[in-house]
């Protein structure tokens, strides 16, 4: 079963002797092998991952996967180097593709595998992520033979441990959290073995939900399977490595192609995690990258960083490599998918122990919230140095981060325990020469919000807010988009658990750009019974009737709010994104409102000139929290502000025909 | 003198051209006009269309009308000042959409712009529960107020969606009542009445697309009914064509514009090539058009059009009517190759368009594109480009290709021409691919219809890639949306939610909503002039496990249903089907989320016209030239003149069939026989 993939690739077998035109078509100056075959296979590559993207959106048991989308796919050969992904999978579990596979070669010899054979694995430190999102891997036999595997990941919406939801932010070991799987033959010969279910089952909530998610699961890897068969099937095996290889080496070209037209030089930034809740006096969390350049050589060195909390917030090393490359994809999308080819060309240093690369047991449940949201904004920040001399819409301040809101409980409706799991949505950067989106996901996940209408038909909860928290933005030239303000009353007593951060240290600017506006948490707000939560709140007893007021964090502002046009403070003005007295506080653009009904709004321009003129005179307050000048965010400068229309022909959509 | 009306006819305006097509029912005898487009009120193309056609509205028994207007209205944002009444603390629902963005990784992308700017989304306290009670009463107050910043601000149309409404609109209904009683004329639409179902975000868009088109349409359809009467004598009703692949009345069309929207290429796919399918046997067809800058597929299965209820317009505008899934392709003639900086040669979805257009046209284009690749290949003759009525310069086509391709690889024109032409075609059999199988159908099993102006050249290739045995070509392929609209019914769609898991469920009360949805079907229906022997019902559920996400809709029959056994067993089977899985029982409850009951009007179908034809298979043939083939390069094939090609004609490929609208490509081992309506039935061996 060994077979060296031949990097130098081969012509590609031509289907029939032909005269003319046709025995020149395998030739291509740089791809190895027939343009067209190649063409086919890694559309076919992308689209297996799609399509079963789409079968676990259809029939997987819990909204957070189903309608949420918290769930990828990916290809991967059979030494476990990535191949493609789906269009709108999970970034944040990318990286731990890779790892996995490997990891479970090295645990099960491949030649122990059998046809059918599909494996569960989650453990963190060898997986990457947290234990929740649980990996069933099948490797894809063509005849007797190991082509490929497949990879399926899917947030489970617990895994046992304390907590409902098995998020733990005050968890210090592992052992807090949920049950770790270790590389586990669950379906063999595609049998269930119900026995090594139950044992996962028993130590986990709802587990019978649990196990229709599983098998949406298994559905997934099994058509990633038959899709891989049918193109070996056509092709042959042969065809099918050489194509993987080729996938590489034409990724690895494009983007050799891109790091080249980047300056040479070395570039840092620094992000901060608001506490570590398990040290006493709660720390602050510093990530720390150093990058360099040179050549086509990109290196990230995170050695710097903090040492790792004792709270839960870090990330393994698996984890890490997972933020740079995100960070790195966001700054090259037209690299889409991620796969070996990219991951072989970035270096990615780090020094065990500290929070980006956490060792066995420090727990991993709050790694998306807290280190990996952190690594892939000081990824981008640090790209934006040489970035912004050649590319200069391809720099980006910080944008919304997770807030995990975890509640359990028992629902009077289905009369059945719930665990009910949700995440933010917020404000995306500014971009440098244009206003964030708002109200958007995290840039790890191409996920969809759950709708209201559904949530509260499944879960004992009711909405009585779900929109923008007006002033929420990271102000600047361009300002950050707006945060989500959600108020929801319970109508059932629950367990209730945030793992989130930027509370404190919100989402940066650049340039001159404010920070964004920090998330919150707070129980009957406006009532006697107030009390702030915060994005640390561990099992926290709830009772029917209480209402949860629950905000995410706004994007970061990009460039000076003196320099943005009065015109477009004024108009969000009157879209009410932002308050006459923001807008006069932060932009100094000072707004009459005559009549409201009528729309009639106007710029008092004297007012005005003096307001800003003391504004600049005065300078905004620097520091890490919300609304507030970042001191290191401001020194990252562009040489120029691109045009939309200069931008335009950059933007790269990736996604299936006709979607 | 009473003149007989037997006459029916279709009229569909395009970009381009407004085509016009009658049918004699008695006679068979079948008129054809094309004339050129008169926008922005379009009503002098289809009155020239008529004339042209020799078409009399006196003798005419039913006029189809397949209104662009609504799609246009939308993208090119030229629908009425609209507002938007909802929920309190709800406000962000339209522009928030569901948070996701079009593809993994870009932050430079941004969605289309929103039809209502957050400052016009209003407010107003009220909430029902999601399951119909009251929680916060109406804050009628507040409707006043609302209705006084509508007046200021010179708003037409009012789009009013509150929370979880469709379990109990009655605040809704009270809504209009107050805004009717402050602005007597004010357009109002009711998230309950346009889509009476879940998912806020989605009911909320398609009620706002439609109060944004609304009077739009009232004004476009009230005007033609009036030129037609004014100038073509024609006083009778106008049936509107619909997404959902069937006509509906003017009144309902005015109320439910929504329901018309992208009706041209549904009623190709539904009226034409589901039929030109069934004429040679084929229940199961892919209907593809091509255009010059889009191509679309839609899927006919056992006789019925592959429906969606999550289409979209645009990336985030859901229009949530039940829509037949057409899916658009950003590759037609004028779509453009071009090598990466990794080395690989991509083509589309930048497109030169009709200006300059294709290189070939010397009209300033230096792109190589997919027309300048069939030149090329031989496939287009360049002295017959529509029909010879316009010059194209193939040498212009080699330039393109061999500078802008050939040079980067070191090919020929024709090299290059082959691999882009591949290349192209690959992005189409994904589509076709991902329409087919990731609904669990089998492609091998569908017949492909092309029509339109370049499918025809693919359509074999294509049908090969993925495992189809037939190509049928119909005879008009430039008059598929007309012509289709005249073999359509007209069909009702109307759901009531239910939202009810098993142990919840209460019979009684199930069938006596059904028999209330059946009976607005039927009113509905004899409003239009239906006669009961013409009315046919469809009663459906939409089942899931509850806390999926989707459903499927299941058919249940007439009679009275009094237990879930046989529901849930087509559920199950259903969802084995497409996807080969099902839970294990008990695992998680049934939901019944909504009722859906189809309502169809028969109308008389024209069938095609017989073909009479003295001409025999020689007399068709034009000359042999080279053209290139997959598989074989380029090679001798004879040139046929669809024109001349009688009945019963049969044929092998390699051959090309040429007509002033179309060229079709017969590659080697296909065999080409013509029915007799004309159609090309192409048997192609694997």
């Amino acid at each position: 079963m060994t077979r060296k993939a031949s990097k130098k690739a081969q012509h590609g077998k031509p289907s029939a002797p032909i005269g003319g035109v046709k025995e020149r078509l395998a030739m291509s100056a740089d791809i190895g092998m027939d343009l067209i075959t190649f063409e086919v296979m890694r559309n076919a590559f992308v689209a297996a991952c799609y399509e079963a993207s789409t079968t676990i959106e259809r029939v997987a048991y819990h909204p957070v996967v189903g309608m949420g989308r918290d769930r990828s796919n990916a290809l991967l050969t059979r030494d476990g180097r990535l191949v493609a992904h789906g269009f709108t999978d999970a970034a944040a579990h990318y990286a731990s593709f890779g790892p996995s596979v490997k990891e479970l070669i090295k645990a099960v010899p491949l030649h122990t595998m059998k046809p059918g054979d599909t494996f569960l694995f989650s453990d963190p430190y060898r997986t990457g992520s947290h234990v929740n999102d649980t990996r069933l891997i099948r490797p894809i036999f063509h005849q007797d033979e190991i082509v490929a595997f497949g990879c399926t990941v899917i947030h489970w919406a617990d895994m046992g441990g304390p907590m409902p939801g098995t998020f733990n932010p005050e968890a210090t070991t592992c052992y807090a959290e949920g049950i770790r799987i270790p590389p586990i033959r669950l379906f063999k010969e595609d049998k269930l073995d119900e026995e090594l279910f139950s044992f996962i089952a028993i130590n986990i909530r709802s587990a019978t939900e649990r196990r229709a998610d599983l098998q949406a699961q298994y559905e997934a890897s099994r058509l990633i399977d038959r899709r891989v068969k049918e193109l070996c099937d056509r092709y042959g095996r042969d065809t099918l490595y050489q194509a993987f290889e080729e996938q590489f080496n034409y990724t690895e070209r494009l983007m050799l192609a891109e790091i080249a037209q980047l300056p040479d030089g070395s570039w840092e930034f620094e992000d901060f995690g608001d506490q570590d809740v398990m040290t006493p006096g709660k720390p602050p969390i510093r990530v720390h990258c150093r990058m360099t350049k040179k050549g086509t050589k990109l290196r990230f060195d995170w050695t710097d960083s903090g040492p790792s909390p004792r709270g839960s917030w870090g990330c393994s090393y698996a984890t890490l490599t997972g933020g740079n490359y995100l960070g790195f994809m966001i700054c090259f999308p037209q690299l889409f998918p991620l796969n070996e080819g990219i991951v072989r060309n970035l270096e990615i240093v780090s020094k065990k122990g500290t929070c980006v690369d956490v060792v066995e047991p420090a727990p991993t449940t709050g790694y998306a919230s807290g280190a990996f949201d952190k690594v892939e904004a000081v990824t981008i920040a640090c790209l934006a140095g040489p970035l912004g001399k050649v590319q200069p819409w391809r720099v980006y301040p910080a944008a919304v981060s997770l807030t995990n809101l975890c509640m359990g409980g028992f629902n009077p409706r289905t009369k059945k325990q719930f665990v009910q799991y949700t995440y933010a949505v917020g404000g995306e950067n500014a971009r440098t020469y244009k206003d964030g989106k708002s109200l958007i996901f995290m840039r790890f996940c191409n996920a969809r919000t759950i709708p209201q209408e559904l949530e509260e038909r499944w879960f004992p909860v009711l909405y009585t807010r779900y929109e923008a928290r007006p002033d929420s933005c990271g102000h600047g030239t361009y300002r950050g988009g707006f945060a989500l303000l959600r108020e929801l009353t319970l109508q059932t007593d629950v367990t209730m658990t945030i793992h989130g951060d930027r509370e404190k240290f919100t989402p940066f600017g650049l340039s001159g750009g404010l920070n964004g506006g920090g998330c919150n948490l707070f129980i009957n707000k406006g009532t006697k019974k107030e009390f702030n939560a915060g994005m640390y709140a561990t099992g926290v007893e709830l009772k029917k009737g209480d209402k949860i007021y629950y905000a995410s964090s706004g994007g970061g502002g990009f460039g000076s709010p003196l320099e943005r046009d009065q015109k477009l403070v004024l108009d969000d003005v009157m879209d009410e994104w932002l308050s006459v007295e923001a807008a006069k506080k932060f932009y100094g653009v000072v707004i009459k409102v005559v009549d409201r009904e009528a729309l009639d709004y106007r710029i008092d321009e004297k007012a005005t000139a003096l307001a800003r003129a003391k504004l600049r005179k005065q300078g905004y307050k620097e520091g890490r929290g919300s609304h507030q000048l970042h001191p290191k965010g401001k020194l990252i400068k562009v040489d120029w502000i691109p045009t939309e229309e200069e931008v335009a022909p950059h933007i790269t959509v990736s996604r299936p025909p006709g979607w | 003198m009473a003149t007989k009306r037997t006459w029916v006819v279709g009229t569909d305006i395009g970009g381009t051209f407004t085509d016009v097509i009658g049918v004699n029912l008695e006679t068979g005898e079948q008129r054809l006009g094309k004339v050129p487009s008169t926008p922005p009120t379009y009503f002098d193309g289809v009155i020239n269309g008529l004339a042209r056609a020799g078409l009399k509205g006196d003798q005419v028994l039913s006029f189809r009308h397949g209104a662009t207007v609504s799609t246009n209205a939308i993208l090119e944002r030229k629908g009425v000042k609209t507002a938007l009444i909802t929920t309190e603390g709800f406000r962000d629902v339209l522009g928030g959409g569901r948070a996701e963005r079009i593809s993994a990784f870009e932050l430079d992308w941004d969605p289309p712009e929103l039809i209502i700017a957050r400052r016009n989304v209003l407010t107003v306290r009220e909430r029902i529960s999601p399951y119909g009670e009251v929680v916060t009463k109406l804050a009628e107050v507040e409707v006043r107020r609302a209705a006084r910043t509508i007046k200021k601000r010179g708003i037409e149309s009012v789009a009013v969606v509150y929370i979880d409404s469709f379990m109990n609109p009655v605040h809704e209904k009270r809504t209009r009542e107050i805004l009717h009683e402050e602005l007597p004329d004010l357009d109002v639409t009711l998230s309950h009445e346009v889509l009476p179902q879940m998912l806020e975000f989605e009911r909320t868009c398609t009620t706002v697309l439609n109060a944004y088109i609304s009077p739009i349409l009232k004004n476009y359809l009230g005007g033609l009914s009036r030129r037609l009467k004014r100038d073509w004598n024609y006083a009778g009703s106008i049936l509107v064509t619909t997404s959902g692949g069937g006509v509906i009345g003017m009144e309902e069309a005015v109320k439910f514009p929504a329901k018309t929207f992208h009706s041209s290429p549904v009623s190709g796919a539904v009226g034409l090539a589901g039929y030109i399918g069934s004429l040679a046997g084929f229940e199961n067809v892919i209907a593809f058009e091509t255009g010059g800058t889009t191509n679309n597929v839609s899927i006919i299965y056992k006789g019925k059009p592959a429906i969606t209820h999550e289409w979209k317009i645009l990336w985030n505008v859901p229009c949530c009517l039940p829509s037949v899934d057409t899916i658009y392709i950003g590759a037609g003639g004028g779509s453009i190759g071009w090598v990466d900086k990794g080395g690989m040669l991509n083509v589309g979805p930048q497109s030169m368009g009709a200006v300059p257009g294709p290189a070939c046209y010397g009209a300033g284009g230096t792109e190589p594109t997919n027309t300048d690749t069939q030149i090329v290949l031989g496939r287009i003759d360049p002295d017959y480009y529509l029909g010879g009525e316009m010059k194209v310069d193939g040498r212009l086509s080699h330039k393109a290709l061999k500078e802008k391709i050939g040079n980067h690889y070191g090919w020929d024109a024709e090299t290059s021409a082959a691999n882009m032409y591949l290349v192209a075609m690959t992005n189409l059999m994904m589509a076709m691919r991902l329409q087919t199988v990731s609904r669990g159908w089998d492609p091998r099993d569908f017949a492909i219809v092309p029509y339109g102006g370049g499918g025809c050249m693919y359509a074999c290739d294509l049908a090969r890639e993925i495992g189809a045995t037939s190509v049928i070509v119909p005879p008009l392929p430039g008059y598929a949306s007309a012509f289709g609209a005249i073999r359509v019914d007209v069909k009702h769609e109307f759901t009531t939610p239910l939202h009810k898991i098993e142990a919840e469920l209460d019979f009684k009360k199930l069938n006596r909503e059904f028999d209330a949805l059946v009976r607005k079907g039927v009113k509905t229906l004899e409003r239009e002039g239906m006669r009961p022997d013409q009315i046919e019902i469809e009663r459906y559920v939409d089942v899931k496990y509850f806390s999926q996400a989707r459903f499927f809709t299941v058919e249940v029959g007439r009679e009275p249903i009094h237990e879930l056994g046989r529901i849930t067993e087509d559920f199950m089977n259903a969802m084995q089907l497409a996807y080969g899985y099902t839970l294990p029982p008990g695992y998680a409850p049934v939901e019944l989320v909504n009722l859906r009951v189809i309502a169809r009007g028969e109308l008389p179908k024209p069938d095609l016209p017989e073909l009479k034809r003295d001409t025999t298979l020689e007399q068709a043939k034009k000359r042999t030239r080279k053209v290139w083939f997959r598989d074989a390069g380029f090679i001798q094939a004879t040139i046929y003149d669809r024109e001349k090609l009688p009945v019963g004609a049969s044929f092998d490929g390699p051959a090309i069939i040429e007509q002033p609208d179309t060229t079709t490509v017969m590659p080697p081992h296909t065999h080409c026989s013509v029915d007799k309506y004309g159609n090309l039935i192409i048997r192609v061996d694997r």
